[in-house]
């Protein structure tokens, strides 16, 4: 068997076995597991929501305030949270309020300064190299658990950059579901308007009726396998199961509750999804990349507004119905910002000390976990890295973290690297 | 004239509109957060006494008692700002702007020493815009805001100066950000509108005013504003006169608030003289100058209606006074010139040119002047000969203008077009020879593992996959039906030829090597791509021996846009290991990575090895720093710096284009060099017993025969020239295997980029046959794929039986495969549009814009480098606005090889599987839900049925709706329908009278056929 792997190596082989698989197992190659199968163990997610701010949230006027220390807060206050002892800063009155089911990490460090590297180890636990591409969290838990849902995608990212690692590896068909604009939705699932025939039937029997030749020509299993998505396609359209994708099914004032703008919009989509039984939904918030005036209205008031908006109504809602308890919540970014007030009265990339947080399912909430100094520059104690912080994850969702999984080019890979757990923020 | 009076304050003026501003308030709170001692309190105390003497306008006393305040504490930064407001109340500029410098200079981080010196910051910009320094006045507001970024009087006056400095979209921002700070303020938005004026955006002066006017209804300088506006736009419309009747009012009721506002008086000036009241205009020129004397435009005015009154002495004189108030006006130039011609005294011609002169340096596009010129010099005897230039610009501006107003055609921007090189007529019969021996071996093989062959393709089914296969994209419906009509035997070879020697051939095989390549548009940090994409693309068009295509890569030295191969290096900067490890893949078939870290677990490679071939490529750099001295004998960056610090702009914007200006000195340093000095060395884990941790390690070649450098030869070149050697037991081999799985779905060796000494060939006698075919032809990839296509093998019909896993292909016709992502992209082109769409700009237009000599050229000129690579851009971004189309602006139509790399995840192209560029040869052919999706429901069906697309076109050619059926049937599936489809067609067609909604379903139904996405 090793041999026949060793010569398949590489990503050809990858498509080979796609081919395969389709010509072995027929449609959708994933075997679909069973909910009973697929359930976590008990006080563990099922699910993620994986927020992510891009381009390096501060973390002095976020999450790791240092009022005593002038020079470097600037000009953010801090107010005191739901927890004593806890300050969070002004800019996040709702989440202050949330503080009893949220774990704030101020101990993250990594050693890149640069955006993409630092996102890339964000997401996948390792480090970017040239030869190999690693996979993000969602694409993970699908390799880990397996398919979960039939008709709608496993992993959904909303607002995720091009260079997002998604599958990494992992075959295409783990792919994550990108949508651009929550608004959107699900894109191109409305007929175009020159189509005469509204009837979805009628339209698909028309296909049917051209292709007939070829198909009875070519009884092959990768042709089969793509009429199969063809069927999967239709049956989505047609099931009720779209409603998951439409923000209009939303009362105003629900809507309104996590804010009109994209992350808000995306934030209400991702709980959608996963009372849809989506596994893992990623949220990209950008703009935190502030080298100038932080302070201006339309910089960190604005941004850090829209995230403590957006994030409060999504714990606050998740809480009402019941999901927190079985959904992990994940807010981190690449790096953090400099202590140091630069001449444009904004700050430059840190990776030396930065903040995350947590909440939700196996999370142990209400506190802050591990310190950085008096001015923020570094980590003083209990430092948590991006693999610490991912396995943290992957041990709240119960995931099998030392389960090794071989990329096409034979190196073993586990979900979160060589991270260890914090305990102390699992409950 | 009109329009021009939109001009900003002028610096007399500006007293006047300083008075206008919001009285700055003085900082509040001025507890620090220690205690303060008796001194400091006292010093406060005498503080607030000197801002009330302030309010009074008593400048001496305040000063007094300031002085006693600073007395008590020499840092009393309150007394300070006090001192400065006084003495510039006095105005003793100069003394005022180091009292407000002191202030700034206060150091720390209480809330209230921050307002202080922000309100310091403000102070100082009014002195200096009083001064007529505008540049240091924005200065000034831009640090105020750094220090308190929701300070209104910062944004404001910043907004004046801006005005001052003809900035007027600047300016906008400016009165925006202070209008959002201060809702209530009717200043900000009546400046605002001011600014807009000065664009020419006369709705947006009315609305701007309108808005002020809600706020403050008395706000007189609103109503001359709107006026002004008005009267503009009654002055270019056809119907004036409502707008006439509104200006009038506006400005009479400005003038009932304040009868002795200048500018409203100039307005009422100008009226009565359309009106022909040159008496009332002359009465109202002269109120504005007794008003305001220092008001440029109303000397300008009451000159202009002398003129009118023909007293031409008169006008001089207020034409001189005009002028020495505002040296920079051309128009009062021109008007003075105008006078001097007008008094038709010989002596008064030369000065009258010279005026003109003035004005057209003052304006360079101001007709008027040139006109005005031509007349003077004509008066002094001219030549026609020495007319000629300026006459010729007058003609140029006219047509300008015209040109501006007929709203410009859009112009075509270069584009970048491969050269294509023909195949040889002369080798076609020994292609064909070789083609017949290719089938030989094959039959060999059918006997031997008793094969059925498939039967050949019939017409319908060549000509599509042939075009599929070499250009990448379904035939045209004219090009299926002349290869179908034609009676030639001959015809498949000679399309083979055709279509090698087209641009479509280099289209289609730069999707391939992008993939291989990873090609992408940025590199890595501040190195684009675009100049290896069409170097890639020149390279194939050409037909550029593949070992020599592959040499230039691998040995490229410079910077991209002087050696784009270089970007085959710069993909992977910095890291050498990955980067041989890619090049051993790539070009070899063969995986060393494993052995990267340790010994190879499945094949045989150590990890010594590695390094041993890393060591050759170990010594190249992909950038060069300052103090290289082989580049450059001093480091240009601290000179070039400094220099950038003395440019003359503005703070914030020196502050933040300060990265760009590195980010551009860095990007002309992206030299890919070698340098010998560099050893490897075994990492620090090394484990094996043959060498120690930290060795320096020889390089030496993996397999084949060793190579000794040449004298000179860097050990990149000695490399390469081993890895490019017909001698080379693996590099022929991997590209004649390579092309041979291009042409028929299957390589004969599998995977085609992970061979070992093991590996055996489907049919080893083919494959060593293609080798020796590939070396014969001295790496001529077109000649190889000619005899490849050429083949009995490659004319038959997709195989229609299932291949169990691990059975051998022993190819009884080529593999039936998925359209690529981009040849399904580019079928869909071909659908929808008779020419290619856009194509990218060419790389040498980049080449010129970015290079500099660091040594040599200044950072003024580095600067503008950079923004010519900004313009350029911008001039992409335009070319290809041209090519989105109106139902959807994010659909870009061009092929997918013009397309930027890497297109968005949820591009067309990402769906179907193209590879996001990140690792080797990593796209998919695989189906996906939202692939479908998009063939049901995304825009690219709508291409196809958009009016004036090619398939639509062709359809509404046609009369009888079984020829049109037939036209969509060869459109699409590139042949014609049965009875039983032709039937279904046209009950689907009849009944609907718009030509494409009734085509609609038929065209949407074919498309999403399995027959449309397989290539048979």
């Amino acid at each position: 068997m090793r041999e026949i792997l060793s010569r398949l190596d590489g990503i050809s082989r990858r498509q080979w076995l796609e081919h395969t698989a389709k010509a072995a197992l027929g449609v959708g190659m994933m075997p679909l597991l069973s909910e009973a199968v697929s359930a976590a163990p008990t006080g563990k997610g099922r699910r993620l929501i994986y927020l992510y701010m891009a381009g390096g949230m501060t973390h002095l006027d976020t999450f790791d305030v240092k009022p005593a220390s002038k020079e470097t807060q600037g000009q953010t206050g801090a107010i005191g949270t739901a927890v004593s002892g806890v300050q969070l800063s002004e800019y996040l009155p709702s989440l202050a309020k949330q503080m009893k089911d949220i774990a704030v990490v101020r101990s993250m460090n990594t050693q890149t300064a640069d955006h993409e590297q630092g996102e890339y180890l964000m997401r996948t636990s390792y480090e970017s190299i040239a030869t190999e591409r690693h996979p993000s969290l969602g694409p993970w838990m699908q390799k880990l658990r397996g398919r979960q849902n039939k008709t709608l995608p496993d992993t959904v990212l909303i607002g995720a950059p091009a260079r997002h690692p998604a599958a990494g590896f992992l075959d295409p068909t783990f792919s994550p579901l990108p949508i651009g604009d929550p608004l959107k939705g699900l894109e191109n699932t409305k007929a175009p308007a020159y189509l005469t025939e509204a009837s979805f039937e009628k339209r698909m029997a028309l296909i049917n009726q051209f292709d007939k030749k070829f198909r009875e020509k070519y009884p092959l299993k990768n042709v089969k396998g793509y009429s199969d998505f063809y069927d999967e396609a239709t049956s989505l359209l047609t099931s009720g199961e779209l409603k998951a994708f439409d923000l209009n099914e939303e009362k105003a004032d629900v809507r309104d509750r996590y804010g009109r703008d994209p992350f808000g919009q995306g934030c209400l989509l991702a709980r959608r999804l996963i009372e849809n039984n989506v596994q893992c939904v990623e949220v990209t918030l950008g703009g935190w990349d502030m080298h100038n005036t932080l302070w201006d209205f339309n910089t960190l008031p604005t941004r850090a507004g829209l995230m403590d908006k957006a994030v409060g109504a999504l714990l606050a809602d998740l809480e009402d119905k019941g999901l927190l308890k079985q959904t992990v919540v994940v807010l981190t970014t690449e790096f953090g910002r400099s202590p140091v007030i630069n001449y444009n009265a904004g700050r430059d990339h840190h990776p030396a000390a930065f903040s995350a947080m947590l909440a939700g399912a196996g999370i142990q909430g209400g506190q802050a976990y591990g310190t950085s100094d008096k001015r923020g520059h570094a980590v003083e104690q209990d430092g948590v890295s991006p693999a610490d912080l991912n396995a943290t994850v992957a041990e709240a969702l119960g995931l099998p973290r030392d389960e090794v999984v071989h990329s096409p080019t034979g190196r073993p890979f586990k979900v979160a690297g060589d991270g260890t757990p914090v305990k102390k923020l699992l409950s | 004239m009109v329009f021009r009076r939109f001009r900003p304050a002028s610096r007399c003026a500006s007293a006047a509109l300083l008075s206008l501003l919001a009285v700055c308030q003085v900082a509040s709170g001025l507890e620090t957060a220690t205690q303060p001692t008796p001194e400091q309190a006292k010093a406060q105390s005498l503080a607030k006494e000197a801002e009330g003497k302030l309010a009074a306008k008593q400048w001496d006393e305040a000063i007094a008692i300031a002085d006693k305040a600073i007395g008590a504490d020499a840092k009393c930064g309150a007394a300070l700002l006090v001192r400065g407001k006084a003495l510039a109340g006095k105005e003793d500029l100069a003394a005022a702007i180091k009292e407000f410098d002191q202030v700034t200079k206060l150091a720390g981080r209480e809330p209230s020493l921050i307002a202080l010196r922000a309100d310091a910051h403000v102070e100082r910009s009014k002195a200096q815009y009083a001064q007529g320094k505008y540049l240091e006045a924005v200065d000034s507001c831009y640090f105020a805001i750094l220090e308190k970024n929701d300070h209104f009087d910062a944004h404001f006056n910043r907004g004046l100066a801006y005005l001052a400095r003809h900035e007027y979209d600047k300016a906008i921002n400016s009165f925006s950000r202070a209008s959002q700070l201060d809702p209530k303020s009717a200043a900000a938005l009546s400046y605002r509108g001011f600014a807009q004026g000065a664009k020419g955006n006369f709705d947006a002066v009315i609305w701007d005013q309108d808005q002020a006017l809600k706020i403050d209804g008395t706000l007189a300088m609103a109503y001359e504003r709107r006026g002004a506006a008005r009267l503009a736009k009654a002055m270019r419309s056809s119907k004036p006169k409502a707008d006439a009747e509104a200006a009038v009012k506006d400005i009479a009721k400005a003038l009932e608030l304040d009868p002795k506002m200048g500018e409203a008086l100039c307005d009422r000036s100008v009226i009565r003289a359309v009106n022909g009241d040159l008496q009332g205009a002359a009465a109202d020129a002269d109120a504005a100058i007794a008003a305001s004397p220092k008001l440029a435009r109303a000397h300008l005015q009451r000159g202009i209606v002398s003129v009118r009154q023909k007293d031409a002495p008169a006008a001089m004189k207020f034409f001189d006074e005009a002028i020495k108030l505002d040296p920079k006006s051309a128009d009062a130039f021109v008007a003075r010139g105008q006078a001097r011609l007008a008094a038709k005294s010989a002596s008064d011609y030369e000065p009258a040119v010279q005026d003109f002169t003035t004005a057209i340096g003052l304006d360079p596009k101001l007709a008027a002047a040139y006109s005005g010129r031509v007349q003077a010099r004509r008066k002094l005897g001219a030549s026609a000969d020495d007319l000629a230039e300026d006459l010729a610009k007058v003609k140029e501006l006219d047509a300008a203008a015209d040109k501006k107003k007929a709203a410009a055609t859009v112009e075509q921007p270069p584009r970048f077009e491969v050269e294509s090189k023909p195949v040889n007529p002369s080798k076609h019969g020994q292609a064909l020879a070789s083609a017949k021996k290719i089938d030989k071996f094959i039959a060999a093989n059918y006997a031997k593992h008793d094969v059925k062959p498939m039967p050949r393709t019939s017409d319908e089914q060549f000509v599509r996959r042939i075009y599929l296969d070499v250009v990448g994209t379904i035939p045209s419906y004219k090009q299926t039906t002349a290869f179908l009509a034609s009676t030639d035997p001959d015809k498949r070879t000679k399309l083979i030829d055709e279509l090698l020697n087209s641009d479509g051939y280099a289209s289609h095989f730069f999707n391939y090597w992008a993939d291989i390549l990873r090609y992408r548009d940025r590199l890595g940090e501040d190195v684009r791509g675009e100049p290896w994409r069409q170097w890639i693309k020149q390279s194939l068009a050409e037909n550029k021996p593949y070992d020599k295509f592959v040499h230039e890569m691998l040995t490229a030295e410079g910077l991209i846009w002087e050696n784009p191969a270089t970007g085959y290096l710069q993909r992977d900067p910095g890291m050498p290991l990955d980067n041989v490890n890619n090049t051993i893949r790539v070009f070899l078939g063969t995986r060393i990575g494993c052995a990267q870290c340790h010994n190879h677990p499945f094949d045989k490679w150590t990890q010594k090895q590695f390094y041993e071939a890393a060591a050759f490529v170990y010594p190249t750099q992909t950038q060069t720093g300052g103090g290289d001295k082989r580049y450059w004998k001093e480091d240009p960056n601290p000179r070039l710096r400094d220099e950038y610090q003395s440019i003359e702009q503005e703070e914030e914007q020196r502050r933040q284009r300060y990265y760009q200006f590195e980010a551009h000195l860095r990007t002309n340093m992206k030299i890919v060099n070698d340098n010998p000095g560099r050893k490897i060395q075994l990492p620090k884990d090394y484990a094996y017993s043959d060498a120690k941790p930290g060795d320096v390690v020889q390089p030496k070649t993996l397999f084949g025969p060793e190579v000794k450098p040449r004298p000179g030869e860097t050990t990149r070149q000695v490399f390469s020239r081993w890895l490019t050697s017909k001698d080379n037991p693996r590099f022929a081999l991997t590209i004649a295997n390579r092309l041979w799985k291009q042409v028929f779905g299957v390589g004969q060796i599998e995977p085609v980029d992970d061979m070992m000494d093991s590996t055996v060939a489907e049919n080893p006698e083919l494959m060593a046959y293609l080798e020796s075919e590939m070396k014969r032809l001295d790496f001529d990839m077109k000649e190889y794929l000619r005899i490849l296509l050429n083949t009995e093998t490659y004319q038959r019909q997709s195989y229609d039986h299932e291949v169990a896993l691990g059975t051998p292909y022993h190819l009884p016709g080529p593999m039936l495969r998925r359209m690529t992502a981009e040849q399904a992209w580019d079928s869909f082109l071909t659908l929808a549009r008779p020419e290619p769409g856009f194509q990218e700009i060419p790389a040498s237009l980049y080449k010129e814009a970015v290079s500099v000599n660091l040594t040599a050229d200044s950072a003024e000129r580095v600067l503008e480098s950079r923004d010519k690579v900004a313009a350029l851009d911008q001039l992409r971004n335009k070319a290809q606005d041209q090519y989105r189309p109106k139902y959807d602006r994010s659909v870009l139509l061009a092929r997918a090889s013009e397309l930027p790399s890497p297109v968005p995840p949820n591009h067309f192209l990402r769906m179907f599987g193209q590879s996001d560029r990140e690792l080797i040869s990593a796209s998919s052919t695989t189906g996906s839900v939202p692939q479908v999706l998009f063939m049901y429901n995304g825009p690219v069906t709508h291409m196809l049925l958009a009016e004036g697309s090619t398939i639509y076109n062709g359809i509404v050619k046609k009369k009888n709706v079984g020829d049109a059926v037939k036209v969509v049937f060869l459109s699409i599936l590139n042949r014609e329908p049965d009875a039983e489809e032709l039937a279904t067609a046209i009950s689907q067609v009849r009944g609907e009278q718009r030509a494409a909604v009734a085509f609609g379903n038929v065209v949407w139904s074919l498309v999403n056929t399995r027959e449309f996405m397989f290539i048979q």
